[in-house]
């Protein structure tokens, strides 16, 4: 399918009268591009000087808080429309107008109002869709109806007289296919993978082997031998997959059914699997939340946000834990272990040590041996007991 | 008939460098990458050629992330990263003093971090040369992608700025790994025609699109995506195979998401006491990942159980097999059907294993390690491998298409970000300007404007990538990417406008490239 079935228009919007075609008055010149402020190139400390006190950094780096952080021009006004396909049924249109050139061309039109007119481009002649652009719209996202199809765009508007003047044309662009080709047509080329390709330094006269088959019913393949084990290819179980070895046997209707059966949920697609995806395959656990507290974020290429932001939880929670910190002091020079473990001490002599505390009793033997071999002991026990009422979880 | 199966992993991060800080919570990621997902494979790697198994593999390293791992500041970054990452994981292991399961998971990431510092100190931080080596030996193929990770079809309405893309990465990546990249990953696997009018120029000789690009190509493909094409200026292009796409990648089917595998979520940075994490924190008052978790998926339950290593390993080893077995009865049908082997094309973000699935190395290995230990007739090969092998091909243009969502452009080009492209054209254009102006200029121009030239285009490279886009679709961390969209946008229009009057800041000039230093041998002229 290469067209959509539903919606009679290429756009929302009601078709326009056919176009008069004739220019409007080209765009005024924009004002000079905006200066950057200086501050933008200084954003940077300087190399070398020494970093600012951790925490160093929030998000937006300190540098620019100081001052108005500068902006983009709103427009270049080049008078320009860009037209993008989008996918095989939406395009993007963008006309680079300041806002005194849009209110100029807004008081010249009828309605006061701009409008983007759109027509594949083999039907210039026909009857366009159009957008009417709002007051202050600078792009729109348009639908159109067929796939692998070259549109034109016009940002234009009426006269009183209901004539069409132009202020600029896109260059075509066309939307993608979203079907297997009818072309059924097959050549096969040889392009040896060490040799440069046509037209580059060093490529060999006639490398290409490009040619066309007698007909569509009987493809021809051109073959060629190459040495057996050629060079790069691992085998890592079983013989390997042989070499082209001559001319193959033409392919036939049945064949063609085969594949296309096997293809068939590719050919029917539904779910798409890019990194923009991994977020959805983790997902499942991620609304099931955990005890995660803050918007995050991790490497791009993938969606992960607010892990326990509010789609993540279902109703009021609560997650309790506890730990431990022991902590205390002795000479510097001295050695202290804590459960057997040495533990590392402050210049001054003093400790600290966290636990994990779950529900149980448990016993800490913790000792200090001083450079003299001088040693002092200590034995904690602690106790925890928790009660829940309804569902609370722990914390880590 | 056997067939082929390559498996092609991308790895890129968007170029993230912020000298003017001491700690920055956004050049955590490729941290992050590192320590999960690409010392891990570079382990992998050297585990394969220690045991004699031959697994080529493919692996984009795109221009940014090369630049990341060469850099001084990041590389020296890194390691405060690692010795904050063990500090912490010993700091663990006390803590759980009385939670058993919690404390030997402590010593298995206290381990494995040192591993991941052992192996890094011992390259002496240069995983470029380490991925350069087995590239060099023959067990990987590395291939290169745009400069900055452009979206190409949002881009090929002006040739020059596709031109700098591309030839500006081939031209880094030789100057990385000593030779010419064979093949490119074309940014989210994007494609319009068109693009490989500068694939030719630029000598590359494949890409990847993704599974509609071959099924949609034109004349119809004969052997679907099971084989590649040629476009009719002799590049080759590879369609993603969809059943292995989405044992991997699928919600409902994906091996990821199995109750065994570790939750990625549940990360001790946000679930112990901020007070206590503060120290190891990239920002310390904001709660991060931080790489130590306890927990795994278990199922659709708020209750996480904890993560049990053994059991993790088992599910990789069932699911390991489950793959192969899948590739085998997949080249057994398709050979019935085919004249010659079929190929199997899976490729996946290389930040999938390890990082978002703490258990994908383990994966890849126990996949190398299962099918070299069978006689089933599967081979692992490379794109390039393969036209080697078989050079002839048929002719036809792939479809513009993509491998995100929906299968187009729609991710990098809707209401959230739509305002990036009309400055960029207008930037583009002027950077061309800026090249012919420079061209012409008598005596040709050399010292401060030759730099400020360079300048400007990185800074357009930068503002081009489509990282920014993509994130102010997702919400991640939109104000970031904002900010940069905008920073290089505006240093870019600065550049330029230094440049049109003659009047060039060399202290401004000097900050901007001490700050945006990546791609050091920039050649201006690819935008004429």
């Amino acid at each position: 399918m290469n067209e959509k079935q539903s919606g009679p228009d290429e756009t929302a919007s009601a078709p326009g009268e056919p176009a008069a075609g004739e220019p409007a008055p080209p765009p005024a010149p924009a004002p000079p591009s905006l200066k950057i402020p200086s501050i933008l190139l200084e954003g940077d400390d300087e190399p070398g000087e020494p970093p600012p006190p951790a925490p160093a950094r929030p998000s937006a780096p300190s540098a620019a808080a100081a001052a108005p952080e500068p902006e983009l021009p709103e427009a270049y006004g080049t008078g320009r429309v860009l037209l993008t396909a989008r996918d095989p049924y939406c395009l993007y249109a963008h006309w680079d107008l300041t806002g005194e050139q849009q209110r100029r061309f807004a008081g010249l039109s009828a309605a006061h109002e701009l409008s983007l007119r759109v027509h594949p481009e083999a039907q210039a002649g026909q009857a366009p869709a159009e957008v009417r652009a709002g007051p202050n719209a600078q792009h729109c996202f348009i639908q159109v109806q067929r796939a692998g199809v070259a549109y034109c765009a016009e940002l234009g508007y009426y006269q009183a007289d209901r004539q069409w003047r132009v202020i600029a044309t896109s260059e075509p662009v066309r939307t993608p296919p979203d079907a297997p080709a009818r072309d059924k047509m097959v050549r096969f080329a040889t392009f040896f993978a060490d040799t440069p390709l046509p037209g580059l330094k060093g490529a060999p006269t006639g490398a290409e082997q490009l040619r066309a088959p007698p007909g569509p019913s009987t493809p021809s393949v051109e073959n060629r031998e190459l040495p057996a084990g050629d060079a790069g290819v691992s085998s890592v179980a079983g013989p390997m997959p042989e070499a082209e070895t001559g001319p193959g046997e033409p392919w036939t209707v049945a064949q063609d059914n085969a594949l296309a059966e096997y293809l068939g949920p590719a050919l029917a697609r539904h779910e798409w699997l890019g990194s923009d995806q991994i977020e959805r395959l983790l997902r499942p656990q991620f609304e099931q939340g955990g005890s995660l507290a803050s918007a995050q974020f991790s490497l791009p290429g993938v969606a992960v946000s607010s892990p326990l932001g509010g789609e993540g939880r279902k109703g009021f929670w609560l997650n309790v834990n506890a730990e431990l910190v022991i902590y205390g002091a002795t000479e510097p020079d001295a050695q202290v272990s804590i459960a057997g473990r040495p533990i590392q001490l402050q210049p001054d002599g003093t400790f600290s040590y966290r636990l994990a505390f779950p529900d149980g009793t448990y016993a800490l033997p913790m000792a200090a041996i001083s450079v003299q071999g001088e040693l002092r002991q200590a034995e904690l026990t602690f106790h925890r007991d928790s009660k829940y009422q309804g569902e609370v979880g722990a914390g880590g | 008939m056997p067939g082929y199966l390559s498996l092609v992993l991308h790895a890129h991060l968007p170029f993230v460098r912020h000298p003017e800080h001491e700690r920055f919570l956004e050049e955590n990621w490729l941290f992050e990458a590192t320590t999960e997902s690409y010392v891990p494979l570079l382990q992998l790697l050297e585990g394969w050629q220690r045991d004699g198994l031959e697994a080529r593999l493919t692996l984009t390293l795109t221009p940014t992330v090369c630049a990341m791992l060469q850099d001084p500041l990041l590389q020296a970054r890194y390691r405060r990263y690692l010795d904050d990452l063990m500090a912490l994981a010993k700091s663990e292991t006390q803590r759980t003093h009385w939670e058993k399961p919690f404390y030997e998971l402590a010593g298995f990431y206290f381990e494995r971090f040192n591993a991941i510092r052992g192996f890094y100190l011992g390259c002496g931080g240069d995983l470029v040369g380490a991925f350069r080596k087995f590239q060099d030996e023959g067990r990987l193929e590395i291939i290169t992608s745009a400069a900055t990770h452009a979206l190409l079809p949002l881009l090929a309405q002006h040739l020059p700025s596709l031109r700098a893309q591309i030839l500006i990465a081939r031209d880094y990546y030789r100057a990385c790994f000593g030779q010419d990249p064979r093949g490119i990953w074309l940014p989210e696997c994007a494609y319009v025609e068109g693009v490989e009018t500068v694939l030719h120029e630029a000598n590359l000789r494949w890409f990847v699109t993704d599974t509609h690009g071959l099924l949609h190509a034109s004349p119809k493909p004969r052997y679907a995506m099971f084989a590649p094409i040629f476009t009719t200026n002799g590049i080759a292009a590879f369609g993603r195979d969809l059943d292995s796409a989405k044992q991997v990648w699928s919600r409902q089917e994906g091996y990821p998401g199995d109750p065994r595998y570790r939750d990625f979520y549940r990360d001790i940075g946000f679930d112990l006491d901020l007070d206590y994490l503060k120290r190891w924190l990239p920002a310390p008052g904001q709660r991060s990942f931080t790489g130590i978790k306890y927990y795994r998926i278990t199922g659709p339950t708020d209750t996480k159980a904890v993560y049990e290593r053994a059991a993790a390993i088992r599910a990789v080893a069932e699911h390991a097999a489950h793959f192969l077995g899948a590739r085998i009865a997949q080249f057994q049908h398709l050979s019935q059907i085919f004249d010659r082997p079929p190929l199997v094309l899976s490729p996946y973000d290389a930040e999938l294993f390890g990082h978002w699935w703490y258990e994908g190395p383990e994966f890849l290995d126990a996949l190398v390690r299962q099918a070299c230990g069978e006689q089933k007739g599967l081979s692992f090969i490379t794109p390039s491998d393969y036209l080697r092998r078989h050079p002839t091909n048929q002719v036809a243009t792939p479809a513009a298409s993509s491998w995100g969502e929906e299968g187009y452009w729609r991710v990098w080009l809707n209401e959230s970000n739509q305002w990036i492209y009309p400055h960029l054209r207008v930037a583009q254009e002027r950077m061309t300007e800026l090249a012919r102006n420079a061209q012409a200029a008598t005596p040709s121009a050399a010292g401060l404007p030759e730099r400020a030239l360079k300048q400007a285009g990185r800074e357009l490279l930068l503002a081009q990538a489509s990282d920014w886009p993509f994130i102010l679709r997702t919400g991640t961390s939109p104000e970031y990417a904002r900010k940069r969209v905008k920073e290089h946008l505006l240093r870019f229009t600065r550049l330029y406008e230094m440049l049109t009057s003659g009047v060039i800041d060399a202290d401004g000039l000097a900050r901007v490239e001490a700050s945006d230093n990546l791609f050091p041998e920039l050649e201006a002229r690819y935008w004429l």
